[in-house]
């Protein structure tokens, strides 16, 4: 993130004495700003006016803000769903256009390599991580993306239902367009590398830890289909197969010393 | 690979909850519009020091992550 140019901090309403206990147990490197009045929370006008009564008033709807170098707001993130949550890393991978990790084989298909990366290797229940499947298609040749008429083939990702996770909607880059022979509209197509996105949001925590193996690994495993084509001819349309593979993670459940708690 | 292990250390705190869905009116109304200007503020951080967006910022800016609770 620094090297992206952004300074990252936290708030919360949380005394000095429990962020600093945190930090050191996290060994958390970024510093965690303590606002014990929620003025911070309530000048940035995101009070949580939920709770009437005990230690949850003065918490805030936990959000994102990406302020520029004039202070001024690029972008704001907030989830009514507070199981759901964004990861800084999803973030990165949306906002800033980070690469991933590569989080699975590289699979070489017919006229095609495709690599599967990830915004994080691990993978905690109601996070959301992206997955990128990165594409190379070798020069001259293109694949179809979504919008192309019914005779060619798009490219999809298809993958079995898992009761551990669900997978949100495909993202595509911006396709060029291209005249194809015969075609009197040009036909959106990819070439090159390109990357395609979706969501991987691990489901509630029994489900997820049912889908995990011995070794607590998750897999993601998906069916990637695409046809490719040179200006003079197509190729047969092909599946590879392809598998992300994370580390899932228990919630956190430890807290500090009971004499920092909030009462 | 720095990079990828502070990653890893927030994200357990970075518990801010969202899909990047600027298009969600729930986003549009909390806290200031997108192209204001960021409320000043000036608060102490884990190890007591005093911070503010100018100690805060990077380049090109400041990702502030608003969460519940450190501890819950």
């Amino acid at each position: 993130m620094k090297k992206r140019g952004y300074g990252v901090a936290s708030v919360s309403y949380d005394s000095i004495e429990v962020l600093k206990n945190f930090a050191d147990r996290k060994k958390l490197t970024y510093p965690l700003l303590s606002d014990p009045d929620s003025k911070m929370i309530k000048a940035f006008g995101i009070l949580n006016e939920g709770p009437k009564t005990g230690f949850a008033v003065g918490i805030p709807h936990p959000g994102i803000f990406m302020l520029n170098a004039a202070g001024m707001v690029e972008a704001k993130f907030f989830e009514e769903d507070y199981r759901e949550r964004i990861t800084i890393s999803a973030l990165l991978s949306n906002q800033l256009g980070k690469p991933g990790l590569q989080a699975g084989e590289q699979v070489e298909g017919k006229n095609a390599r495709v690599t599967p990366k990830a915004s994080s290797l691990t993978a905690r229940t109601g996070q959301h991580i992206v997955l990128s499947l990165e594409v190379e298609l070798p020069k001259g040749l293109h694949a179809y993306a979504p919008g192309a008429p019914e005779e060619y083939i798009p490219v999809d990702w298809k993958s079995e239902p898992n009761e551990g996770y669900r997978l949100g909607p495909l993202i595509t880059p911006e396709p060029r367009r291209l005249k194809v022979g015969g075609e009197t509209v040009p036909i959106p197509v990819f070439e090159g590398t390109f990357t395609l996105k979706r969501e991987l949001i691990p489901g509630a925590q029994p489900k997820l830890k049912a889908a995990t193996d011995e070794q607590g690994k998750l897999k993601v495993p998906v069916a990637f289909r695409y046809q490719v084509c040179s200006d003079r001819q197509c190729f047969p349309p092909q599946t590879v197969n392809v598998n992300w593979t994370f580390r899932a993670e228990q919630l956190e459940s430890e807290r500090v010393p009971a004499e920092l708690r909030r009462k | 690979m720095k990079e990828a292990i502070v990653i890893s250390l927030l994200s357990p705190l970075l518990l801010a909850q969202v899909k990047p869905s600027e298009a969600s009116t729930f986003a549009a109304k909390l806290g200031p519009a997108i192209g204001a200007e960021a409320p000043i503020f000036e608060v102490k951080d884990n190890v007591g020091r005093a911070q503010s967006f100018t100690s805060l910022r990077g380049p090109k800016g400041l990702i502030l992550l608003f969460v519940r609770s450190a501890d819950w």
